[in-house]
């Protein structure tokens, strides 16, 4: 009773619990939160003393393999699910009171949370009750590639296949839509955080240097490349060599990072191949005229959208402000539910 | 689909030349920078695996003939970068244009970031405030009412006891004998008595006219203390008496009287209205009344 209360003063908001980013969707707000998933944990007191939430989101991320001791940063998310639960419940508590400016109640929203769809019951019901603890007075599970063919703007009411492809940092997703049901799925574990570590394992491999995870983001970010271009750009990178043992600076061009990230990117190759088999040919004919759109952060990586097209034939397009898409169609699924009922979401 | 396809070709017909002018900028722009690169229209179709019929409903600004916005952004976006220029203003003229229609090629959710300034306050806030006011409104309406209703049911009381008393004399003109009016000596309120003593008193007053003009009434206004002894120092009243209370009091004259706040009380003697004002100190009133048919008051 007093919950659904609560409830008239809290906003109903769509959280993509990603691997690296959280990012939350309130309705008729936008995106109000797009945080690295990361929480600091300090322990006080020696080992085996109380522990706290040192920081959360970017704050926390800044600390991320820069911490003493007694603070530990970690990624409570892995491969798209929850690694840490209690952590994890933490996070979305703080970040839900974030969201909510009211100070009189304690938020008691209704929550749709996008969960890949190769996740096991098991761990949807981990990130059911994670919300439950961190407050939700109603939780929905949505699959991500519904969420984000929704926020891409794709038409998947029509009698017609859609196909999404969605590079998390943690898995990617690929899955044909129509008639707002998934016709096909698929998750494989690759994603943003296989890139990276491609490239620490090719630095150390070809340099004897070490770089950390942040480092290696960077220069997926700044000279990443999938699809050999005309252009090479170049960027200098200090790391602590291995046989010496002192940090030394080198330099990375886009050509070694396109090798480095050969193998991650034939694995999602080969899933959206997959996919295409085992669609059923009207749809395929479909997907063949229109495309497939690209979303998530992974879209970003430079001429993705070229590998696709050239290992397909098949158009591939790059969906608007991609990072965002999966909140933003969660936002939408919610204003949906009393279109649509419930027939948008994941039964655990 | 269709219902962009409708609203595009509406957008055409209706939205006016300016809009048309943004549209046909896109196209040309395209064409012409296609045909900068001597390219033919079937060659990009190729390098962007897409139907020729798209890139050409693209150059002709008919984007009805695309299926859907979400892919009209994504060939807007590859044939820029396939033709070399910069795409970002030919998207934003794309996003500008379908925002300037009211049934918009652009979903929702592209136009989000102008929906910033939505009332934090939702639908059923609104309503749980307004029942809220309500609730308090309904309950101080309500104390008002019954403080209104208890005052009128007051006066109806007092009312319906005075018309009763009016008509016992003519009922019952001999029965009433002047001694029993004598010796009655004691307070008779008459919002509080009770219907025989009122009975009593009106014998009282409508037969023993001499005696009458001795009673000693105090009507309350306000609520005040009040300490009422007659000649044998016998006490007639010594209480807290509420506002709208009217005592008749009987007793042998002089009266010495104490008011606690006497500009609340109107104070009445032989059928005429006494004047405490020069007896007041600090609202509180000390005198004797009716002694010698004249009034002696002192002031302590």
């Amino acid at each position: 009773m007093f919950e659904s209360f609560r409830g008239l003063f809290s906003n109903d908001i769509s959280i993509d619990l990603g691997t690296a980013n959280t990012l939350i969707y309130v309705k008729g707000k936008g995106i109000v939160l797009n945080e690295p998933s990361v929480v600091a944990i300090r322990q006080e007191r020696g080992p085996g003393g109380p522990k706290n939430i040192a920081a959360v989101g970017m704050e926390a991320k800044r600390m991320l393999g820069r911490t003493p001791g007694n603070i530990v940063a970690i990624r409570p998310m892995k491969d798209g699910v929850i690694a840490d639960f209690t952590v994890t419940e933490k996070m979305l508590q703080h970040f839900i009171r974030k969201v909510h400016e009211t100070k009189f109640f304690k938020p008691s929203p209704r929550v749709l949370i996008c969960v890949p769809c190769g996740s096991t019951q098991v761990e949807r019901r981990a990130i059911r009750e994670s919300a439950n603890g961190a407050g939700a007075r109603e939780v929905f599970l949505i699959e991500e590639p519904m969420a984000a063919a929704i926020g891409a703007g794709m038409p998947i009411s029509e009698a017609s296949g859609s196909m999404v492809l969605d590079i998390g940092g943690g898995t990617t997703e690929v899955a044909v839509i129509s008639l707002s049901g998934i016709v096909y799925s698929a998750s494989v574990r690759i994603g943003g955080d296989r890139f990276d570590d491609a490239i620490i394992n090719y630095v150390r491999r070809n340099y004897g240097s070490l770089i950390g995870e942040s480092t290696a983001e960077r220069i997926k970010h700044e000279i990443g490349s999938a699809y050999p271009g005309n252009e090479v750009r170049e960027m200098e990178v200090r790391g602590r060599n291995l046989a010496e043992g002192i940090p030394r600076s080198f330099t990375l061009n886009s050509n070694e990072i396109l090798e480095a990230l050969q193998e991650p990117l034939s694995g999602i190759v080969s899933a959206v191949k997959t996919a295409l088999e085992q669609t059923p040919p009207e749809l395929a004919a479909d997907i063949a005229e229109r495309g497939m759109v690209l979303t998530g952060g992974g879209a970003l990586l430079c001429d993705l959208d070229r590998l696709l097209m050239e290992e397909t034939g098949l158009p591939v397009i790059i969906a608007e402000d991609p990072l965002t898409c999966v909140a933003r169609g969660g936002g939408r699924a919610l204003e949906m539910i009393d279109e649509f009922g419930g027939d948008l979401f994941t039964i655990e | 689909m269709t219902e962009h396809s409708k609203s595009a070709e509406a957008q055409d017909f209706e939205a006016g030349q300016v809009a048309d002018v943004v549209a046909a900028d896109i196209g040309t722009t395209l064409r012409r920078a296609r045909e900068a690169l001597n390219m033919q229209i079937e060659q990009a179709a190729r390098q962007l695996h897409l139907d020729v019929r798209l890139l050409t409903a693209l150059e002709s600004d008919d984007f009805a003939a695309l299926p859907g916005t979400a892919y009209a952004y994504g060939y807007l976006r590859s044939y820029a970068k396939l033709l070399k220029i910069p795409d970002k203003e030919l998207l934003q003229q794309f996003m500008d244009m379908s925002q300037k229609d009211s049934n918009a090629l652009v979903p929702n959710h592209m136009t989000f970031a102008v929906d910033n300034k939505v009332a934090s306050f939702s639908f059923a806030q609104i309503l749980l405030i307004v029942f809220v006011v309500l609730l308090i409104l309904g309950g101080a309406a309500w104390l008002l009412m019954g403080d209104v209703l208890k005052t009128s049911a007051e006066k109806v009381s007092a009312v319906k006891v005075e018309r009763e008393v009016a008509k016992i004399p003519v009922e019952l003109p001999e029965k009433p004998t002047p001694k029993v009016a004598e010796k009655t000596a004691g307070v008779i309120v008459q919002k509080e008595a009770s219907l025989p003593q009122s009975i009593e008193v009106k014998h009282v007053e409508s037969v023993s006219t001499p005696k009458s003009i001795k009673m000693l009434r105090l009507a309350y206004e306000k609520n005040s203390w009040t300490e009422v002894r007659d000649a044998h120092g016998e006490t007639l009243i010594y209480r807290m008496v509420n506002a709208g209370e009217k005592l008749t009091l009987q007793g042998q004259p002089p009266y010495t009287i104490l008011l606690g706040y006497a500009p609340g009380v109107t104070v009445t003697y032989k059928d005429s209205i006494f004047d405490t004002k020069p007896y007041r100190r600090n609202d509180i009133a000390y005198f004797r009344i009716g002694k010698k048919s004249s009034v002696v008051a002192t002031e302590e």
